[in-house]
């Protein structure tokens, strides 16, 4: 039943898209029209848009998984974003409207006069969009493969299908268009089903989060292991076994598990009673009710740093997120698109309220995903644990639409803004066939990377994606609006160490041998150290080559902030 | 001023074309700084059929700052001190802004780090530091960034004022 729901789900969201895809092909016709949908969009609607946008699989899968793993100490990360538009609006988005450049490459070429700067800036664009479209990809495939069993890549091969399709054939009119209605679909299908499930627990005077010891299971419970895991179990437990435990091939047999590490194989299924504590997959810290939820309550080596560099992260690299900023210059004016940036924090507060709540109510019904390591699919999971039967599955179709619709909105932003990145760059600028060809460039690069990529949250992802945009694109757009003393080669020393680190660090946690102590926490969390160094590079080369600043420096600063009606006429 | 267009330090200091005259205004603003050249008819498709963008209807892009330095807009541009002293008052704004944000985001993870007693609080059964973290700070988001929208635009029409006035 949950499967007929989940398709159903996505049939409808495929349909839905493709209409208002339909309707923004018929109006595109040039490529300019593709690109910024010739900037007619109001407020209100841009803003819906860069909601629609800007809510991924991370904001609605990943962050009430990160809340029912590792609890208070992730509450940090949807304060950091809404701030990061709170920055976003303060310094960039009008000056940059007002510029008149379509794409970052575009602004810093515009104000530094360089093609070198352009192709690095280029670079950035193209590292950040494509770790952006990494947790996409990721988030579909585990939700199809949690809702109808399917293998892992034919959520991917949905999303990128979707995504190529939209972008290529409605460019961004199209998309603005799905991104505002995606927007509240995503609203109603995160906020329905999470009044209705908080109703059933405070009903059935459910059990307290704050007030329980590790998590156990409530009742007697299958677990199904999906991939290879290593597991630590907290108490000794007898289970009963069908598949590969420790090395050994069982078959219904009873296996007592004794306190400590545990190798499960793919496949395995473990069933385990009532009461027992439930095993934690390698890497997840088993923790008591109080620990879980006081903040910084457990003991983890560098927290304050590890938050304070998250949360830089989040909140910088949010300033230059791609896809955010190209919505802006479909707004009509530089003041139209600060308006349009002033409404976004309101609605992502009234979104950021329910993966929380998931998170919580998961750690309760649905503590299996601990052992797992599936934690992305908390939301998914939870209406089925609650509400067994129609309810239950009807709630989980809605989710499953609004799951979707994140998927298909935030993929599709990033391959338009990197597509269009891309065929700007190319030597004869734009047109149509450039676009497409750019579109298909964005999204190959995460799908020859995925299958490598192991088991990432969908949210750590995401955050590699924002420090790498923290560390390189935010400090060129900050000093290139309000500083002018700011020179080509201090604009690229800084984008290449910034950007560099940043990358490095990601590939290194990603790829490399698995880390400790400090140098862990650091690729973890660059951005506290990287980004400091990215504005401190642009500012001592810069002075160090101030006698090539732009001679027009003074005169584009003030196209930059003059408002609308008084320079550009 | 038509100078102007070539002061561009550019990476290779090669002669820019000007802007196409066929090309229609505000189609590619960053050219006419001649910082990408267009080649001729590449994009002779009109980008704002419908003429959507207001700020386009009549000449676009840098040719307004030429405009207003040869006089030609009856003295609505600002003086170049008007001008610069609203970079310096908007950057303020965006400072102060910043300033609060970055009182919140430091300041709270410090407190909850430093302070323990604070971090295991609990009200009416709820930790309160689920509750200020997940309903407490949006809503401060909410109203900084309305009170930079409205301070950003205040100082715009501030500057528009006195020029208008006479």
């Amino acid at each position: 039943m949950t499967a007929a729901a989940a398709l159903i789900a996505l049939v409808a969201v495929l349909a839905a898209t493709s209409v208002h895809g339909a309707r923004g092909r018929r109006s595109a016709g040039t490529a300019a029209d593709f690109l910024v949908a010739s900037r007619g969009v109001t407020p209100w609607w841009n803003a819906s848009a860069i909601g629609g946008e800007y809510i991924s699989a991370a904001a609605i899968l990943g962050s009430a998984g990160l809340v029912l793993a590792y609890g208070a100490d992730m509450l940090w990360f949807p304060i950091a974003a809404t701030a990061g538009y709170v920055l976003l609006l303060a310094f960039v988005t009008a000056p940059l409207r007002r510029s008149g450049a379509y794409t970052v490459p575009d602004f810093a070429e515009w104000r530094l006069g360089s093609r070198t700067v352009r192709r690095v800036v280029t670079g950035c664009v193209c590292f950040v969009g494509w770790f952006y479209l990494l947790p996409q990809f990721q988030g579909a495939g585990v939700t199809l493969r949690v809702l109808t069993g399917a293998p892992i890549w034919t959520g991917w091969a949905v999303i990128v299908a979707v995504a190529l399709l939209l972008a290529a054939s409605g460019g961004m009119r199209g998309v603005t268009a799905v991104q505002a209605v995606q927007y509240w679909v995503k609203l109603v299908a995160v906020a329905v089903p999470a009044v209705v499930l908080l109703t059933v627990w405070n009903l059935g005077d459910g059990p307290d989060p704050a007030a329980a010891d590790p998590p156990r299971f409530v009742s007697a419970t299958r677990v199904q292991v999906g991939a290879d895991v290593v597991v630590t179990v907290p108490a000794a437990v007898t289970v009963t076994a069908r598949g590969q435990v420790d090395g050994v091939r069982r078959h219904d047999a009873t296996v007592p598990l004794s306190p400590g590490r545990h190798a499960i194989g793919a496949g395995t299924g473990l069933v385990f009673p009532a009461g027992a504590a439930v095993p934690h997959a390698e890497g997840l810290p088993v923790q008591d009710g109080a620990t879980w939820t006081t903040p910084f309550g457990r003991d983890r080596p560098h927290g304050l740093f590890h938050t304070y560099s998250a949360l830089l992260g989040v909140l910088l690299g949010t300033m230059g997120l791609p896809h955010v900023l190209m919505r802006f210059y479909t707004s009509t004016s530089g003041a139209s698109a600060r308006r349009t940036a002033a409404f976004v924090p309101a609605l992502l507060a009234l979104f950021y309220v329910f993966p929380t709540l998931y998170g919580m109510l998961g750690r309760l019904y649905a503590p299996e995903l601990l052992m797992t390591g599936d934690t992305d699919a908390t939301v998914l999971t939870l209406p089925q644990r609650m509400l067994p039967g129609p309810g239950g599955a009807l709630l989980t179709g809605l989710i499953a639409a609004g799951a979707f619709a994140a998927f298909i909105s935030t993929s599709c932003g990033v391959v338009v803004a990197l597509a269009g990145t891309i065929s700007q760059s190319t030597r004869r600028r734009g047109g149509v066939a450039a676009f497409r060809a750019g579109a298909v460039l964005a999204v190959a690069a995460p799908l020859a990377v995925l299958p490598r990529l192991g088991s990432h949250g969908t949210a750590d992802l995401v955050t590699l994606a924002l420090s790498v945009s923290a560390c390189s694109l935010c400090p060129l757009l900050v000093l290139g609006i309000w500083w002018r003393g700011l020179t080509a080669a201090g604009a690229a020393a800084g984008l290449l160490t910034g950007g560099g680190l940043a990358v490095a660090a990601g590939l290194a946690r990603l790829f490399a041998a698995p880390w400790t102590g400090w140098t862990m926490t650091v690729l973890a969390q660059p951005t506290a150290v990287a980004a400091p160094t990215a504005c401190v590079v642009m500012v001592a080369v810069s002075l160090l080559t101030r006698r090539r600043v732009p001679r027009r420096a003074h005169r584009a600063l003030l196209r930059l902030h003059l408002p609308d009606d008084r320079a550009v006429r | 001023m038509n100078g102007e267009r070539r002061t561009v330090v550019t990476g290779r200091g090669r002669a820019r074309t000007p802007p196409d005259a066929a090309q229609p205004p505000g189609a590619r603003p960053a050219d006419d700084q001649g910082g990408a050249p267009e080649p001729p008819g590449t994009e002779t498709q009109d980008p704002d059929p419908l003429h959507t963008d207001p700020n386009c209807s009549g000449e676009c892009g840098w040719a307004a700052p030429h405009g207003y330095l040869h006089g030609d807009l009856h003295d609505e541009a600002p003086r170049p001190d008007e001008a610069s002293a609203l970079i310096r008052a908007q950057l303020r704004i965006a400072l102060g802004t910043l300033a609060i944000v970055l009182a919140v985001v430091a300041g709270l993870p410090a407190l909850l780090a430093l302070v323990p007693a604070v971090a295991r609080a609990r009200l009416g059964g709820v930790p309160l530091s689920w509750l200020v973290l997940l309903l407490g700070v949006q809503p401060v988001w909410v109203a900084v960034s309305l009170r930079q929208l409205r301070r950003a635009e205040r100082a715009e029409r501030d500057l528009t004022r006195p020029v208008d006035g006479p």
